[in-house]
Formats: structure tokens, C-alpha cells, sequence
């Protein structure tokens, strides 16, 4: 019960105590009934009121006394008198005894009562001093209140935002009329809002007042120094004992030194991303050197067998007799080669300018083939011979095909240089694919090259460690880093009778 | 070109630089044969040798440097020409000093090839020519009894009919008789003519030709 409603009622209580003793001199009752009517609002004191009642009660009697008529025989009339005054004083008495009474618990009614006003104020006080601190601490506090009518008007915002943004009270907590011109217009305690966040926030905003679930966003906002700053902005629902939301309530803290810091954090990350995928490239383009003279040959001779192909077509066409089968023979094996050198620099060039990672199916055997063919003038120059056997119909596999040709070149280049030293045996390198269970691919290349030294077969994959008087340290650990970039696994083996076997598994695609 | 078609093989483990040589050495009507490496070559069954052999310098297994070495001592003497995508200095004096008709870089104009090849297969003709007078004049030689051929030698190092008589303790008339018969045996014309066909003798007993 409301205060308001509590004070009537003790209002009412005490009109109808008053009835029922204004009996006895009714004719007073309209007055005093009208007396209280007229003065409500003087009657804030109850136990006032009713000593003054009291006051008009006495005097009600004393005038009730006196009106009992003339007394014409003295004696008699003094005995009648007397009876008449004992009767009256008995009857007074009683009247009286029963008012003193009536009264008495009025006055503890009322006391109990005063005693409740009291409590009450002493509550409303402390309630209001409660409320007042918590104004305080939310006007106060290192961060952004406020509440939002369920039609998205803001209705309180805190001093800690009006001071950081630098708008004004008026501005923030305008009327609907004044602001909502579309249905997605943001309120005005928004305005400091990032033009570029202004859409995606109103989204999320008026979807979050329409499902009434709240919202959360992060977004750069105005501070009051025409700065923009990250904010993160969170608001929940207030619902009442019925469940109806009745407010939307929320903060926003300023993240700028979080977002610096995560950017920092992703900026360092990308760069480290562009320092490998340099590095892979430029180790690519070493082993491209590496290879140069080899693929300068390669390319050569295709060339060399377009020029004699086309002497040989021109021949027969100048030929008194001219042999036009053999001619278009002629012709036919120099666009063939043409196709083949092209085909050799494209593969070269894709392998020496990319730098971006791209994923996409890739057949490993043509993998390892078209490596094979890059490096075969470096498997002769050194009197390799490639033994290699691909298992037929392998799943395709998710991949970056420049990187994984690298991995596959790289230990190529290796296997040859393991065994430029060796005379005693074929210098023979075996390159073998196959399925390992339903969702794993193997690729390995067993030498016959000096193998491994134990000691340190477990560094090999290190950045910077090599066993080679010109070597960077790198081939391998780029090896090992794109196979586990792939989710695959790679390691070197003890090769049997002899050579080293180097081996990496990546899985098929799901 | 007399007689049968001249035969060129051609080793290069290149597949298209294999077909382009084929078809330009058709062109001027030569018999190819074609070799991946030297091992196929030497495998290879053959009625005749070829008459040159058009070698790739870089070759799987032994190299084409390697294969002439290995020719030039087991006395075989086919003319070779070598084409190779990239010959230095060094590689091209080491070929040419053991006997090659040319050293040609890839890419090289067709004629190159065809006039160094042609010059092969006239030397081979002309080494094949002397090989057979050679053996002709071995086989005459084998006719001479052991004395007739003491005095051939005698005589091819100036000794005169008294001076061989006196050494072999014969008359001078007996020396002539068997002179006189060596010379009709050998078919020298003269003392100069038969003293020759010792020199040329004698310098192919140092080598035994067998192509």
C-alpha cells in the first residue's frame, strides 16, 4: 500500500469514530462532518484532531444540560434538580466514562499509528538517501548507465557519459518525436556514433529492442576530444513482476586499449604470416637458382627441337618433290614442343611469384610429376635416377599446390645433393606415393645418399640448422612447416641398406 | 655418296630433340637410328656400324665425353658429333682433341649438323677404305714365307740385295729370287711402292682396327 493510500484510510477510520459519538448531538454532525470535509488537508495530525473533538463534545453536553426546561417548585424542583443533575451527572458519568474510554483507544490507535508514520518516514528517508548514493555511483562510476524506454527512447543517462562525450542531458534524453524520423533511427545519446558503425549499430540496436533479448556491439565513439574510440556497448532487459519489459538497461566501456592491443596482436601476427611466406618464397627462388642451369637446359631443349623441326618442315616444302606429310609431321612436333617449354616456364613462374596461400584440390602424383620434370636436368647433371613409383587413383587432397611442389623440391634437391658424394652405389632416388588407411596420403623419397647422422636427425627440421658448408638451414623446416600448415606430419628415416628416407603424410580431404 | 645409304645414330635421351633429329636427317636421305643413352646404344643388335654418331654431351649414365673415351680405346674411330644445350670451352677442346667432326650448341642451324655429319660419314668411308687395303695388304703379307718376310723388313729399312745376303748368310741370287717373289706377293711395284705398304703396315700393327 502506497503511502497516499495508507493515509486515507486512517482517514476513514477516523470519520466513522466520529459518527458514532456525534449521535447523541446530531444535530452538531453535519457541522463537524463538514468542518472535516472543508479541512482535509489541515488534518495531517491526527491526535490534534481528536483533542479538538474532544473540545466539542464537552461543550455539546454543557449545552444539552441546560436545555432541560424551567424549574417552578424549588424544593421539589431541587430534589428534581438534583435527581435530574445526579441522573444527568450518572448519566454524564457514564457518557463520559464510555467517551474517556472511546478516546483512549483512539489515542493508542493513533499513537501506533504516529508510530507507523514514523517508521515510514525514517524508511522513506533511508530509501531516499539509498537511492540518492546510487545516483551517485551511477552518475559517478568509470562507466557509461543508462535506461531505454521498449520503444527506444533513452530516459536516464549517467553524468560519466554526458562528461566523456561532451553532450548534454537535454540532447541525450529528447523526446521520440524529436529524433525518430525512420523506424531505424538511432536515438540522439547515439550522435557520437562512427558514421561508418551507424547502420550495423542501428541494426542491432532496434533488433535488439524488438526481440527484447538486449543487445551488444562494439563501435567506435566520439569522446569529447573529436576522437573516436572503441566502445563496447551491452544493454539487457528490465521486466516486471509480469514479465513485461519496462526498460532496457546497459553500459558501454570505453576497449581502445583492448582493440589497440588485439590489433597490435593481428598486426604482429600478419606480419609474421608475410615474413614466412617471404621466406618460403625467397628459399623457393634459391632452389629455383639452384636450379637454374638445369632448367635453362630444359627449356633449351625444346627450343633446339623447334628450330631443327622447323629446318626439317621448310626443307621438305622447299623440296623440288615437296613431302607435305612429313612436313606437317615437321609442324606438328614444333607446336607440341612449343606447348611443352611454355608449359615449363609456366610452372617455373608460378613457382617463383607466388606468395599468397591458396587451397585448392590438388592431385599429388601430377604434383610430384611436375616437379620431377623441373628437376630433371638436376637428377642427370648429377646422374640421378628417379625410380618412381605413384600409386594409381589417389584421393585429391586441400592444398596450396606452389607450396606443396616446394616441400616436394626441396627434398628432391636435397635426396641429389645427399648423394654427390657417393660412387660406390647407383646414385639412385625413389619417389613413392601412396594411400596410408582410407584418410592419409604418403609421399616418400628414399636416397641412397649418405644418410643420416643420429646425432642430429631429430634438429634436421630446426630453422637453421644444416649439415651443409653453403646451406641457409631452412629447406627443411619450410618443409616441415607447410606439411603441418597442410595438418600433415613429416620425418626422416634411416634409410635401408643405405640413404635416408624422407617421408610426409597429408590428409585426403574430408 | 656411293653405294648403300649412310647410317647416323643419333643418342640423346631428349624424346623431342630425338624425333627433330630424325626428321631433319631423312631430309637428305641418311638412315637414323635413335639411342636414349649409350647402354642402349652398345645393345643395341647391328648388322653394320654406323657412320657417325650424333652424341649428346649429357647423357644418363656414362656421359657422351665418357662414351668417346671409352670408344676411342677400344680402337673404334666412328666420326662423332656432339651437340650439347650448354658447352663451355673446356668441355668443346677436350672433344675436338679426342677425334670429334664438331661440337655443336643447342640451338644450332640444321646445315651445321648436316655438314658436320656428311664430313663424318666421308671419314668413316675413308677410314673404311684404308681398313680395307690395310687388311688386303695383311693378307698378302701372311702369304710370305719367313724368310721372304726377313727380307721385306730388311729391305724397308735400306738395306741393299748384299747387305741382306750377307746378313741372312745367303747368295746374293737367292736374296734377289726371294726379293723379286715378296714383291709380286705384296704387289709392289717398286723397291719405293713396296717400302709403303711396310710403313702402312707396320703403323696398323700398332692399332687393330675392328669397326
Amino acid at each position: 500500500m502506497s503511502r497516499s493510500q495508507k493515509r486515507s484510510a486512517t482517514q476513514a477510520n477516523r470519520s466513522a469514530g466520529g459518527r458514532s459519538q456525534a449521535k447523541r448531538s446530531p444535530d452538531r454532525r453535519g457541522a463537524q462532518d463538514q468542518a472535516r470535509g472543508t479541512a482535509p488537508a489541515q488534518s495531517r495530525r491526527p491526535f490534534r484532531l481528536a483533542q479538538s473533538e474532544l473540545g466539542e463534545r464537552i461543550r455539546a453536553f454543557d449545552w444539552a444540560s441546560t436545555d432541560t426546561g424551567p424549574i417552578s417548585d424549588w424544593s421539589n424542583g431541587l430534589r428534581t434538580a438534583v435527581t435530574i443533575c445526579a441522573d444527568m451527572a450518572s448519566a454524564q458519568q457514564a457518557e463520559f466514562a464510555v467517551t474517556l474510554e472511546v478516546h483512549a483507544r483512539r489515542a493508542a490507535e493513533l499513537s501506533e499509528q504516529n508510530e507507523a508514520l514514523r517508521r515510514e518516514v525514517a524508511e522513506h528517508k533511508a530509501a531516499a538517501e539509498a537511492m540518492q548514493l546510487q545516483l551517485e555511483v551511477l552518475n559517478n562510476m568509470p562507466a557509461v548507465a543508462w535506461t531505454i524506454t521498449p520503444d527506444g527512447r533513452c530516459d536516464f543517462i549517467n553524468r560519466y557519459y554526458l562528461e566523456t562525450t561532451g553532450m548534454t542531458a537535454d540532447h541525450c534524453l529528447a523526446p521520440t518525436e524529436q529524433w525518430k524520423t525512420a523506424p531505424d533511427d538511432l536515438p540522439p545519446f547515439f550522435s557520437g556514433l562512427h558514421p561508418d558503425h551507424r547502420e550495423r549499430a542501428a541494426k542491432i540496436f532496434w533488433g535488439g529492442i524488438r526481440s527484447g533479448t538486449g543487445w551488444s556491439f562494439e563501435v567506435p565513439f566520439m569522446h569529447a576530444d573529436g576522437s573516436y574510440y572503441w566502445h563496447f556497448e551491452q544493454a539487457v532487459p528490465l521486466r516486471d513482476s509480469q514479465g513485461k519489459i519496462f526498460r532496457f538497461m546497459g553500459t558501454c566501456a570505453c576497449i581502445e586499449d583492448l582493440k589497440v592491443a588485439q590489433g597490435v596482436v593481428q598486426d604482429r601476427e600478419k606480419r609474421l604470416q608475410e615474413a614466412r611466406e617471404e621466406l618460403a618464397r625467397v628459399t623457393r627462388l634459391t632452389a629455383m637458382g639452384q636450379l637454374s642451369a638445369s632448367i635453362a637446359h630444359e627449356i633449351n631443349q625444346p627450343l633446339m627441337a623447334i628450330v631443327t623441326n622447323s629446318d626439317t618442315c621448310q626443307h621438305w616444302l622447299a623440296s623440288t618433290d615437296p613431302d607435305l606429310g612429313k612436313a606437317r609431321a615437321a609442324a606438328q612436333r614444333m607446336a607440341r614442343d612449343a606447348r611443352f617449354a611454355s608449359d615449363i616456364i609456366a610452372r617455373i613462374h608460378s613457382l617463383m611469384n607466388k606468395t599468397v596461400s591458396e587451397r585448392a584440390l590438388v592431385d599429388i602424383n601430377a604434383l610430384i610429376r611436375d616437379v620431377l620434370d623441373l628437376t630433371q636436368g638436376e637428377l642427370r647433371k648429377h646422374e640421378v635416377v628417379a625410380d618412381v613409383e605413384l600409386t594409381a587413383l589417389m584421393p585429391m587432397i586441400l592444398g596450396d599446390r606452389v607450396q606443396l611442389q616446394q616441400v616436394i623440391l626441396n627434398l628432391i634437391l636435397n635426396s641429389i645433393e645427399a648423394m654427390i658424394v657417393v660412387q660406390d652405389r647407383p646414385r639412385a632416388l625413389r619417389v613413392k606415393s601412396e594411400l596410408n588407411g582410407a584418410d592419409e596420403i604418403q609421399v616418400s623419397l628414399h636416397d641412397a645418399g649418405t644418410g643420416l647422422d643420429p646425432s642430429s636427425a631429430d634438429r634436421i627440421f630446426d630453422a637453421f640448422f644444416t649439415t651443409k658448408p653453403s646451406g641457409m638451414g631452412m629447406g627443411l623446416s619450410i618443409c616441415r612447416s607447410i606439411v603441418e600448415a597442410h595438418g600433415g606430419r613429416i620425418c626422416a628415416l634411416p634409410g635401408v641398406p643405405y640413404g635416408a628416407i624422407f617421408q610426409f603424410s597429408l590428409p585426403t580431404r574430408q | 655418296m656411293s653405294g648403300e645409304r649412310a647410317i647416323v645414330a643419333v643418342i640423346d635421351d631428349d624424346q623431342r630433340v630425338r624425333e627433330a633429329l630424325h626428321g631433319l636427317l631423312e631430309t637428305v636421305a641418311l638412315d637414323v637410328e635413335l639411342f636414349v643413352s649409350v647402354e642402349d646404344f652398345l645393345g643395341a643388335s647391328r648388322s653394320r656400324a654406323p657412320d657417325c654418331i650424333v652424341l649428346d654431351v649429357r647423357l644418363p649414365g656414362p656421359s657422351g665425353l665418357d662414351f668417346q673415351a671409352q670408344l676411342s680405346k677400344a680402337n673404334v674411330h666412328t666420326p662423332i658429333v656432339f651437340i650439347t644445350g650448354h658447352g663451355d670451352i673446356p668441355m668443346s677442346v677436350r672433344a675436338m682433341k679426342a677425334g670429334a667432326i664438331e661440337f655443336l650448341t643447342k640451338p644450332f642451324r640444321d646445315q651445321e649438323l648436316l655438314d658436320a655429319v656428311r664430313s663424318g660419314i666421308e671419314r668413316a668411308r675413308a677410314r673404311r677404305a684404308e681398313q680395307q687395303v690395310v687388311a688386303q695388304l695383311q693378307q698378302r703379307f701372311a702369304s710370305l714365307t719367313t724368310r721372304e718376310r726377313e727380307i721385306v723388313a730388311l729391305l724397308a729399312v735400306g738395306r741393299s740385295n748384299k747387305q741382306i745376303a750377307g746378313q741372312m748368310d745367303i747368295s746374293e741370287v737367292t736374296t734377289r729370287v726371294h726379293r723379286r717373289q715378296a714383291m709380286q706377293k705384296m704387289g709392289a711395284r717398286s723397291l719405293a711402292d713396296l717400302v709403303r705398304l711396310v710403313d702402312k703396315l707396320a703403323l696398323s700393327q700398332t692399332k687393330t682396327p675392328s669397326v
